[in-house]
């Protein structure tokens, strides 16, 4: 018990940058779903869709 | 030997209590002297700049034979040595040069030569002109419509 | 995209929290971690637009290289300062470490950004940790100096940029590079004033022939870790500056680009030649750095297919190049304490396995046949060529000139008679790590030169 106290105060600094990657990772969702508002509105691009396809892309 | 050493590495950088000294590696004046040097190597101690700069150049070798030139505590030295070229090597030049190797091709060269073969033998075969003025079929092309917004 | 770079950014915090026993082993496995997952952005969609986008950040071609190579240096900068930190106190290495990250983020961000006014804002942020490094861990008095020219420098030059760039959103309502660049609404009414404004920043930080002059000082005075950064990635910013700034003025710079294109070429000769005459090794890498520089504003500045592939080849080249020569001049330095070429002679005889890597060095800074230096030069100098014949007499001469000094470099440092009364220490796994993870890259990316371009 007390060694898994006394290895959480010596490493925990150790998962920072993993806990970056992930904070990260969800803004980059959060972005790329503030983006899909655009999605295939483009006159130059826009396409129909296929059958059974929803978006262009996700 | 060397995995009970690696061993006694890890609970020491764990930081758990120490239950095995490190076996010494070779010559007994070196591990004799290794016993005696107070552990001032920790980096928290407070070392006056360029103070011993001559004493340290020699006793680092003397405290630890195979010094690596990472850190003085030969314990973070040798898994200092072992992460970075873990991640160094492992990792990032051979999973990273694999990975970058079988990426989808850059600039699609390969492909466009390809492309290109596979374009004038189907021409060829159906008699068709190898290059179109058109790049695209202008029958296809719609214009967007000319009342939006 | 925001992965990578807050992951980075979260190195700030690892450096001034973790264990000290831990310090230098988290940070630079991380960094080295981060790198390898940096190595997803080589993934380019097949319609070669830019992507990972978000709202203020994009990758392209000429984003990816450049980030990564700068991502790559870091956990090289962490091994090589090890040793000249060992006797500080721990907090002070916590804000080198610290330090080196700040730097890195803000490089990130700079390199990838969309808009020129964030670019703008993180091109000073990045002179910052680079001024901290250079007069703080520097090992001489002279620091201070060259940190004030370093400063003032790179500051007066980037100060005419600032007020282009609030001209651009006044008359556009936005600075987004890639709709500026399609816009064209810019390029006619672009005075001469503005297209200088635009680039004198970027001449500066390169920099071309004239304005190099804080270049030497930053580079000898600064720590091994500052050197190398400033060597590696920060004389890149200029490039990646001029790159970028070209499409959105292409009419203006071809009546504008002769005086900068004749200064940089007759520049590369006159610092190649400076280099022959230095007593200092550091500075000999410095003015070789000022040299290849001079290639890439050409290449950049006439802007064709070709001489911009072989800019960016050039630039990760020298990035990796001139960083192992002064990883290599460090160590020398760290043992005999001394730059000076006459007092460290005969290393060969000392350290020979740290001649090998002398050889290799001076061989890829003089671009020998596989690297990918000479492919660089090559497309440089045949773009070059293309454009003017006449230019390649003076291409061809610092070809020559660099040629000779990397040899002169090889021989002064590594034949001769070492001087007696000296104990070098030998050489350390750290210190041969440290050549091998530049040279390596510089080795594989022989086999894969489009991913530079």
């Amino acid at each position: 018990m007390v060694n898994v106290i006394h290895f959480v105060r010596e490493w925990w600094p150790v998962t920072l940058v993993p806990i970056g990657f992930m904070v990260g990772w969800y803004f980059d969702r959060k972005n790329d779903e503030k983006l899909t508002t655009f999605r295939n509105k483009s006159k130059l691009f826009q396409r129909e869709l296929k059958p059974g396809e929803e978006v262009t892309w996700r | 030997m060397a995995a009970w050493r690696s061993l006694a590495g890890v609970q020491r950088l764990l930081g758990l209590p120490r239950r095995a000294a490190r076996a010494a590696s070779s010559g007994g004046a070196a591990s004799s002297a290794a016993l005696q040097v107070p552990p001032r190597a920790s980096p928290a101690a407070l070392t006056p700049a360029h103070a011993e700069e001559e004493d340290e150049e020699v006793s680092v070798y003397v405290k630890n034979p195979d010094w690596h030139g990472f850190d003085t505590d030969p314990v973070v030295d040798l898994w200092n040595m072992r992460l970075v070229f873990f991640f160094g090597f492992s990792i990032t030049i051979v999973v990273g040069t694999a990975f970058v190797h079988y990426l989808p091709e850059r600039g699609l060269v390969g492909w466009s030569r390809r492309e290109a073969e596979r374009q004038i033998k189907y021409r060829e075969a159906h008699g068709l002109p190898l290059l179109d003025p058109n790049y695209y079929d202008p029958s296809k092309i719609v214009l967007p419509p000319e009342d939006e917004e | 995209m925001l992965k990578i770079l807050l992951a980075t950014a979260m190195l700030i915090p690892t450096a001034l929290l973790i264990k000290p026993k831990h310090l230098f082993t988290t940070t630079s496995a991380y960094a080295m971690l981060i790198t390898f997952l940096m190595l997803k952005w080589f993934e380019q969609p097949l319609n070669h637009k830019p992507h990972s986008t978000n709202t203020l950040m994009m990758l392209d071609n000429i984003t990816t290289p450049l980030t990564t190579m700068s991502a790559w240096i870091l956990p090289l900068m962490i091994i090589a300062s090890q040793h000249h930190l060992v006797t500080e106190p721990v907090n002070r290495k916590r804000m080198f470490l610290a330090t080196c990250a700040t730097l890195q983020t803000t490089l990130i961000m700079t390199f990838t950004t969309t808009d020129l006014t964030m670019f703008y804002i993180m091109f000073e942020m990045t002179l910052v940790p680079t001024l901290i490094l250079i007069t703080r861990w520097g090992s001489q008095a002279e620091r201070l100096n060259a940190g004030m020219y370093f400063l003032f420098y790179t500051l007066t030059g980037s100060l005419p940029l600032l007020i282009a760039i609030l001209h651009l959103y006044v008359s556009n309502g936005h600075t987004t590079m890639l709709l500026l660049a399609m816009q064209n609404t810019l390029t006619p009414n672009m005075t001469m004033i503005m297209w200088l404004a635009c680039m004198m920043a970027f001449m500066v930080k390169m920099p071309l022939y004239g304005l190099h002059l804080w270049l030497p000082k930053a580079h000898v005075e600064a720590p091994i870790a500052g050197s190398m950064i400033l060597a590696a990635v920060l004389l890149k910013l200029g490039g990646y500056g001029i790159i970028r700034m070209i499409p959105l003025a292409p009419q203006m710079t071809q009546t504008m680009y002769f005086p900068f294109i004749v200064l940089s070429l007759w520049g590369m000769i006159m610092t190649s030649l400076i280099c022959l005459r230095q007593t200092d090794l550091k500075s000999i890498i410095a003015y070789s750095s000022v040299s290849h520089m001079g290639l890439v504003i050409a290449a950049t500045l006439i802007n064709t297919p070709w001489s911009t592939a072989g800019a960016m080849i050039l630039m990760i080249a020298h990035g990796l190049t001139s960083s192992l020569l002064f990883c290599l001049a460090n160590t020398n330095y760290e043992r005999t304490h001394t730059r000076t070429l006459l007092l460290t002679q005969g290393l060969l005889f000392i350290l020979p396995l740290m001649t090998m890597w002398w050889l290799v060095a001076s061989l890829m800074n003089m671009a020998l046949p596989p690297t990918i230096n000479l492919l660089g030069e090559l497309m440089i100098l045949s773009s070059l060529f293309n454009w003017n014949t006449t230019t390649i007499i003076l291409t061809a001469t610092t070809t020559l000139i660099t040629a000779t000094y990397s040899l002169y470099i090889f021989i002064t440092t590594q034949r001769g008679t070492p001087l007696p009364n000296k104990v070098l220490t030998p050489t350390h796994t750290r210190e041969h790590l440290l050549m091998t993870l530049h040279l390596v890259p510089l080795t594989l990316l022989i086999t894969n030169p489009a991913l530079m371009f």
